[in-house]
């Protein structure tokens, strides 16, 4: 065992949980137990990549220091308990001045509990790749950890698609970071249909002067799922570039929050930030919470943010039943316009992930 | 075709028709009346809005009772209300959403090309760019083209009662004769047609053979085209007098 490991197993032992609390009435935590004990691991991981891209997986930990630092460390027990034992790893490198035109594909499907994967990218000077990650499988309790970094080297444009489509009943915990050097562009979409229980955290470092970062979220909770999401945007360099944008649907009693930031540090002049959380409620027990804050220490700087939760006008399902649209057909219309905008930018085959679980 | 009988409708427990009673054949109607008088209610509780609550009477469609009927259940059997402010549907586009309703009132199954069909088609007979069918429903029109874009709805579901709640309304001259073209277009002898209007430049392109004035939730006074002018002239007031 290395020391990064043995490192992250000494925090474990007195590291807390978050506290899932949010301000004074927020609370989205879970009744899981945590402690989970290591175990091998039997899942299919399929991947499928051009031959240039350097690709390993693995139950053991790649030899990639750069990975391994303290930059990468979140200081809590969900994230040691990931370092501590995961036992799974994907590594991708691309190489300098590589233009993929197919994207790379990884398709995971979980059948042992606990799956703890590590996920390391690197995209290396002036490449430019396409990563479609999905996940699903899953059951009762079964819990996923995915802990996901990002390496963009100068120049290098890397677009980073996760699928979410776990059992209903699965628990899962994802910890995304992205370090984007001079003129790189890290853009993330998610896409997340199941769980009962998600705890995101995705924090993009804009490292380099004109770095910049799309980050785009579209989940859909039901039940008696709880979401817990953080979006995190930093400007660390100047002329750098984010949005942000997260939106849901929230059916039956399901519990969301969406907090998002948008940092731009004193060295980031000449930056413009932007994020936007928009919540579906569907429901009368449906609830939402957005939190967007913003965090400036230069006034050169464009930002805005805003949110907006809202259930279906009465008067639009109207306007689409008078036309012969049962009350069912209306409703799901109108989430599919809702939703649309996004979707569309995206290939056919996700599109059907989100409109087939609508 | 369409027989109201006896009608009284509460909106937030007020009541907003006493008692009206109104018998529409085929032909094209009109129905005018002053602000508050009750049209768009009649309009909207024609379509069986839930906010629009009956308390006593009957609506006779086509001599079937569908005063109980939900409003998709009403359109399927040939009702069509053209909307006085047409909502916006962001992310759906007409010709999308069009062919679901038309795949709903028809009970056929119409693929995307063939609707197309039936799409360009009507579009033209609007002189609509066919640009349009791509944009989502409603979503940053003019004025104009919200109307339009009823019309176009109306010419496609094609059903046999429409009632065009203040079409006319915020429509400049051209916009107003391509309506009315519209709605020419779709009058053939078995159609029926409730025009919900305070103008009577509206009635100039399109002819009524009947009119009716609603005054205080009752059709105060009926009859031929002609009455138009004199409402033109001596306004509302003579008629309460009487």
């Amino acid at each position: 065992m290395n020391d990064y490991r043995k490192n992250a197993l000494a925090k474990l032992a007195t590291a807390k949980l978050p506290s899932f609390r949010y301000g004074l009435n927020i609370y989205i935590g879970t009744d899981f137990d945590f402690n989970i004990a290591p175990k091998k691991v039997a899942h299919d991981v399929i991947v499928d990549a051009e031959e240039q891209v350097n690709v390993f997986s693995g139950a053991e930990m790649p030899d990639a220091e750069e990975f391994f630092t303290d930059y990468w460390t979140e200081d809590h027990k969900l994230f040691y308990l990931h370092q501590a034992h995961a036992n799974d790893f994907l590594m991708i490198s691309i190489p300098e001045n590589l233009i993929l035109e197919k994207q790379i594909t990884v398709k995971c499907i979980m059948k042992t509990s606990p799956l703890l994967s590590t996920i390391l990218i690197k995209a290396g000077k002036n490449s430019t790749a396409k990563i479609v990650f999905s996940v699903e499988g899953g059951f009762s309790n079964s819990y996923y950890s995915q802990d996901v970094r990002i390496i963009a080297e100068q120049n290098s444009n890397i677009e980073m698609i996760g699928v979410q489509k776990l059992s209903k009943n699965a628990v899962m915990v994802q910890n995304k970071k992205a370090m984007a050097k001079k003129n790189a562009t890290v853009n993330w979409t998610e896409l997340s249909v199941g769980t009962r229980y998600m705890r995101s955290n995705a924090v993009t470092d804009l490292t380099g002067e004109g770095a910049q970062t799309q980050n785009t979220v579209l989940y859909l909770a039901r039940a008696s799922q709880r979401q817990d999401m953080y979006t995190a945007s930093i400007h660390n360099a100047p002329h750098t570039h984010s949005n942000m944008l997260t939106k849901g649907a929230v059916y039956d009693e399901a519990k969301v929050l969406s907090r998002g930031l948008v940092k731009i540090n004193d060295a980031a002049f000449g930056s413009n930030g932007f994020e936007k959380q928009d919540a579906l409620l569907l429901s009368d027990k449906a609830e939402a919470d957005a939190i967007p804050n913003l965090e400036i220490h230069n006034h050169d700087v464009k930002c805005t943010h805003g949110s907006t939760i809202g259930q279906i006008d009465y008067e639009k399902i109207f306007y689409l039943m008078s036309r012969g649209l049962s009350k069912k057909e209306s409703e799901q219309k109108i989430i599919e316009g809702y939703f649309n905008p996004v979707l569309s930018l995206l290939d056919e085959t996700l599109q059907e992930t989100i409109r087939s679980s609508l | 075709m369409l027989e109201i009988k006896n009608l009284h409708v509460s909106v937030d427990g007020k009541e907003i028709l006493k008692g009206l009673n109104l018998s529409l054949e085929p032909g094209v109607n009109a129905l005018m009346g002053p602000n508050g008088s009750g049209k768009s209610t009649l309009a909207n509780t024609l379509l069986g809005h839930p906010n629009y609550e009956v308390t006593a009477g009957q609506i006779l469609f086509k001599e079937e009772d569908i005063t109980k009927l939900s409003p998709d259940e009403r359109a399927k059997k040939g009702l069509f209300l053209s909307f006085q402010y047409p909502h916006e549907i962001s992310g759906v586009t007409i010709s999308n959403f069009l062919r679901s309703a038309y795949n709903a009132v028809t009970g056929k199954k119409v693929s995307i090309l063939d609707f197309h069909d039936i799409l360009e088609k009507n579009m033209s007979v609007l002189k609509m760019d066919k640009a349009f069918a791509k944009r989502y429903l409603n979503e940053g029109f003019s004025g104009g083209e919200k109307k339009r874009s009823e019309i176009l709805q109306l010419l496609v579901l094609n059903p046999s009662l429409a009632i065009l709640d203040e079409t006319d309304s915020g429509l400049d001259i051209d916009a107003l004769r391509a309506v009315s073209e519209g709605v020419n277009a779709f009058m053939k002898k078995d159609k029926c047609i409730l025009i919900i209007t305070h103008y009577k430049r509206i009635l100039e392109l399109i002819h009524p053979d009947r009119l009716f004035i609603l005054i205080e939730g009752k059709i105060a006074l009926s009859g031929t085209g002609e009455l138009v002018d004199h409402l033109e002239e001596k306004g509302y007031g003579w008629i309460e007098k009487d």
